[in-house]
């Protein structure tokens, strides 16, 4: 990265981290490569992770329940500066896209890694965000933005837009207030679900409509802009395999552009950023049917899928967040991206795929990455971690990268089934089945792929007469002395592991 | 976990198992299984409210809405009960034809894996 030395430089020595999990994981080894300190905000059962044991600090901001802990503005300011922090990631999901949390940030005199609170007001408000894009040339999907929400008027408008249509919390993101009502008799059931869970999520109920492009394919770009104004992008992910509006499997680049629409559709992104003046990473959320794009939103932050880019540019997103929010400029020239290969992101849930996806709590007992090139793993969990219902079902990614499309779905689909997590019901099986579906496979897959190819989730097969006999022989040469509180217990002293495996 | 091979007769195959307390955890031929201990059946696949004219709570979480209402017609994909887990909203639906029997929670309610929400009536 850029080393520059410049006297308005505001140097970053030890970096709070808003945020749990596996992405909190993420930018506690950025911290580490760039000798920065990292210092963890978390919940109290969360002293029960990976991140809690690789930051170089801790501070406990709360109980489990998020609202009194990663979603409360004061108590992680508070942490931050009681452990001496100079700055704060937020992560994804939680604060990150909350305005008063990077305002209240800057006013305790820390250095907030992402955009302004200005954009995230802006952009996150998704009625001013339409209008500010639409103003910037960027085509958008018709819709309802008003500030009249009652129920009549809301009515009204998703007759006029017309059905299928979407109703989304105007403070929204990530999946969560957005619900999809197919004929008006199920608008008043969707309306009141989404303000129901855009309240909890977000603190706010308001929604607005959007007419809902059915067989839309959902692609992104990657934008990055600095201090100095400038703005470049990172090339698309393509993010169409989505059950209930939550993403499943990503990949850069999208199987479905060709460089005309590319060169386009890049165009409005950075047009969207410039907008705002916007400095950091952040992503600009498109609908594609046919060669027509239309504007969706803009997610001021670090996006979940971020490594498939960072895979097919071999640059490292966090790191320059962080080197910006300190006063560099970006580390890339627009011409200096030029991506290489495929890469794909499978989102490990705990989830049991053969009950519809519901959600799978426990303790992790066992973990087991195949390693091997193009391989990357990023999770928050070590065996002996309990994954309970607080938080979010998402326990770690699987990344590959490798020369084309064709290649890279191989390479996932192999580490699919080499992986092993034990504890907890995964999702795994679920996603060989979208890799193997033809229409994956093609490219031409919408974001109505999930609902229409797998709308149970998976039906569950008869066991094959090899694996019953393995599980008779596991349960006859797993004697009693064998089970997890021995044989699985974390190793105590550096000297076990290594000779573990010789 | 431990490593197992077993001798077939089309050859060696290997995979990793682990006892807990439940049930084995086993990861053979590329997939993952839990057996759960009661004689060896396996959970996966038997669904929690295997009976249709019972609505059981699939999963640990909080009652967000009931728009069951005791007397009431149903019909297949009739919403009975929305609740929350992991901060998704879920929504389990009626299978049948029938009519509502008796609702066992109300909003708020925190239920666990397997309590019994509803009860229906089918009609024949």
């Amino acid at each position: 990265l850029v080393t520059e030395k410049e006297d308005y430089l505001k140097a970053i020595r030890k970096l709070a981290i808003a945020n749990r999990g596996e992405v909190a994981v993420r930018i506690i080894r950025a911290c580490e490569e760039l000798g920065i300190e990292s210092i963890l905000l978390h919940s109290e059962p969360d002293q029960n992770t990976r991140a809690y044991r690789l930051a170089t600090k801790s501070v406990c901001i709360g109980p489990a329940t998020s609202s009194q802990s990663y979603l409360n503005i004061q108590a992680n300011v508070q942490g931050a500066l009681a452990a001496g922090a100079d700055a704060v990631h937020p992560g994804f999901g939680f604060l990150s896209e909350n305005a008063d949390f990077a305002q209240a940030c800057l006013d305790a005199g820390l250095i907030f890694v992402g955009p302004t609170p200005d954009a995230i007001q802006k952009m996150g408000d998704k009625v001013t965000a339409r209008a500010l894009v639409e103003k910037a040339g960027v085509p958008l999907v018709p819709g309802y933005q008003g500030d009249d929400q009652s129920d009549i008027v809301l009515k009204k408008e998703a007759s006029r837009i017309g059905y299928p249509l979407m109703i989304k919390a105007t403070a929204g993101g990530g999946g969560r207030g957005l619900k999809v009502a197919y004929q008006e008799s199920e608008f008043q059931l969707q309306l009141e679900s989404a303000r129901r869970e855009a309240l909890n999520a977000f603190g706010s109920d308001q929604v607005f409509l959007e007419r809902y492009i059915e067989n839309g394919k959902h692609i992104e770009f990657q934008v990055f802009g600095d201090t100095k104004g400038n703005v470049i992008h990172l090339n698309e992910r393509e993010c169409s395999v989505q059950r209930r509006h939550q993403k499943i499997v990503e990949e850069a680049q999208s199987p479905s552009l060709n460089d005309h629409l590319r060169k386009k559709m890049s165009e409005c992104a950075v047009k969207a950023a410039q907008a705002v003046s916007y400095v950091g990473a952040g992503t600009v959320e498109f609908l594609l049917k046919g060669d027509q794009f239309y504007f969706l939103e803009m997610n001021t932050r670090l996006q979940v899928e971020h490594p498939v880019t960072e895979e097919i540019h071999g640059v490292d997103l966090v790191k320059a967040q962080i080197q910006v929010a300190q006063g560099y400029t970006l580390p890339w020239k627009q011409e200096d991206i030029v991506p290489k290969g495929h890469s794909i992101e499978c989102r490990i849930y705990a989830e049991d795929p053969y009950m519809n996806g519901v959600p799978s709590t426990g303790k992790i007992l066992s973990l087991l990455w195949p390693e091997g090139k193009g391989r990357r793993y990023e999770y928050g969990f070590d065996p002996g971690d309990e994954v309970t219902s607080f938080y979010d079902s998402m326990i770690a990614k699987i990344i590959v990268h490798d020369e084309n499309r064709e290649m890279c779905i191989q390479k996932a689909l192999r580490v699919l089934s080499d992986t092993v997590i034990f504890g907890v019901k995964t999702n795994i099986d679920y996603l060989k089945e979208i890799l193997n579906h033809s229409e994956f496979r093609n490219g031409t897959m919408s974001t109505a792929f999930i609902s229409k190819n797998f709308p149970e989730g998976l039906k569950a097969k008869e066991s094959s007469k090899d694996e019953l006999a393995f599980y008779e022989l596991a349960k006859q040469s797993l004697s009693d002395s064998s089970t997890v509180s021995q044989s699985d217990a974390p190793l105590k002293g550096a000297f076990q592991i290594a000779w573990r495996n010789v | 976990m431990k490593r197992i091979t077993l001798e077939t007769p089309l050859g060696i195959k290997s995979g990793y198992a682990l006892k807990d307390r439940t049930g084995v955890w086993i990861h053979f031929e590329g997939k993952t299984s839990f057996y759960e201990n009661q004689d060896g059946s396996k959970r996966r696949g038997k669904k929690a409210n295997a009976s249709k004219d019972q609505i059981d709570s699939p999963m640990p979480g909080k009652i967000l809405k009931v728009p069951a209402v005791v007397g009431a017609n149903v019909k297949p994909g009739d919403p009975l009960v929305v609740m929350e887990a992991m901060k998704m909203e879920y929504t389990l639906k009626s299978d049948i034809f029938g009519t509502v029997k008796a609702v066992k929670v109300k909003e708020g309610d925190q239920v666990t894996r397997g309590a019994l929400l509803v009860s229906l009536e089918e009609k024949k």
